[in-house]
């Protein structure tokens, strides 16, 4: 082996291991200051008799559908009668979540009731699942429809 | 790569970095953008639409869920008392209150009077009627009572601004607080900005 070669190997072994220990460096800064997600603690044998909803679902993103994907469902109503929904959004990635969601609201012919709207802002930390509930705005309401975007 | 080549690189580079320049400076045409919409600016300093319609949304929303309307067993007569602007923008409080009684009205769990403070010194209506000669005054069974407040805090160059809205609805006989609510909006950032 000529010196001149071994010379450029040294350099070339020199820069991996630079390249190498950079990397490794920026992992352990990156794992310092990653956002925690959350744990949760729930009864498993829950008591509660939930009314789920089987739903129909139109992805068109997903990045919104992985920082928040509904789960679960449930219907009730209040003790006037009124229709009320609650669904379960979880965010299954690492990072916090910013959707904004709307809640439409139909009658029995399937109709929209027009009522005042407005997206709503919701921030879902890493590993969460947020409920969001909302009530029918009359006794007309039979259905309803969930939307949600990804904040930019 | 030859010279010529590189040449031709650093001068693409250059006049990309200079149309967008340009572009960014080119002012945006105005367009027209749904009030309730993800698309509106939302400024730091400044209670905004779309907060308005959050914040009447919210609570009316509550007062739905918390069945706030059965305390009298009937459908009840509501009134709007008064709501106050405790923050240092300068804004009509109808822009909440109006939202509020549309909603209340087509829930059609109660029904909305003008007989109070705030909304009698407008009433043409009451006037129309009394210059007929026919007057009566039906005295509204509950009443909204409210506050706009503001929370400001800063770090460093990080603004962050809450509005509170509070409402009460209060029996007018019992004086009893039948429901509360609040909603706070709560926005962060260094400047205000288009698209939430």
């Amino acid at each position: 082996m000529t010196s001149h070669f071994k010379k450029n190997l040294c350099a070339t072994w020199k820069s991996v291991a630079l390249c190498v220990a950079g990397a490794a460096i920026a992992l352990a800064i990156t794992a310092c200051y990653s956002t925690p997600s959350v744990n949760t603690v729930e009864n498993a044998n829950a008591g509660a008799k939930k009314k789920l909803v089987s739903d129909k679902r139109i992805y068109t993103d997903s990045g919104t559908a992985n920082i928040a994907d509904p789960i679960e469902i449930r219907t009730g109503t209040t003790p006037a009668g009124t229709l009320k929904i609650q669904v379960e959004l979880m965010n299954s990635t690492s990072y916090v979540g910013r959707v904004f969601y709307l809640f439409e609201w139909f009658d029995e012919d399937g109709m929209k009731i027009e009522m005042p709207e407005v997206w709503n802002p919701l921030v879902i930390p890493p590993g969460k699942v947020e409920s969001l509930t909302d009530v029918a705005p009359n006794d007309r309401a039979k259905d309803f429809r969930l939307s949600l975007i990804r904040r930019e | 790569m030859t010279k010529k080549s590189k040449i031709f690189a650093v001068i693409a580079a250059a006049a990309s970095l200079a149309v967008a320049g340009c572009a960014s400076r080119q002012p945006q045409p105005a367009r027209y953008v749904d009030s309730g919409s993800p698309e509106t600016v939302v400024s730091l300093e400044k209670v905004n639409v779309q907060d308005f319609a959050m914040a009447a949304e919210a609570l009316v929303k509550d007062m739905l869920m918390e069945d706030a309307f059965a305390e009298t067993g009937k459908k009840p007569v509501i009134a709007l008392s008064r709501v106050m602007n405790d923050t240092s923008n300068n804004f009509d409080t109808a822009l909440l209150t109006d939202k509020v009684q549309e909603m209340i009205l087509k829930s059609r769990k109660a029904t909305v009077s003008m007989s109070m403070s705030v909304d009698r010194k407008n009433d043409s209506v009451a006037e129309d009627v009394a210059a007929l000669g026919e007057t009566e005054t039906v005295i509204p069974d509950m009443t909204l009572i409210g506050t706009i407040s503001e929370i400001t805090a800063r770090e460093k160059s990080t603004r962050q601004v809450s509005y509170v809205f509070k409402m009460r609805l209060v029996g007018t006989r019992t004086r009893n607080i039948v429901w509360m609510g609040e909603k706070v909006i709560t926005k962060q950032g260094q400047r205000d900005s288009v698209g939430w």
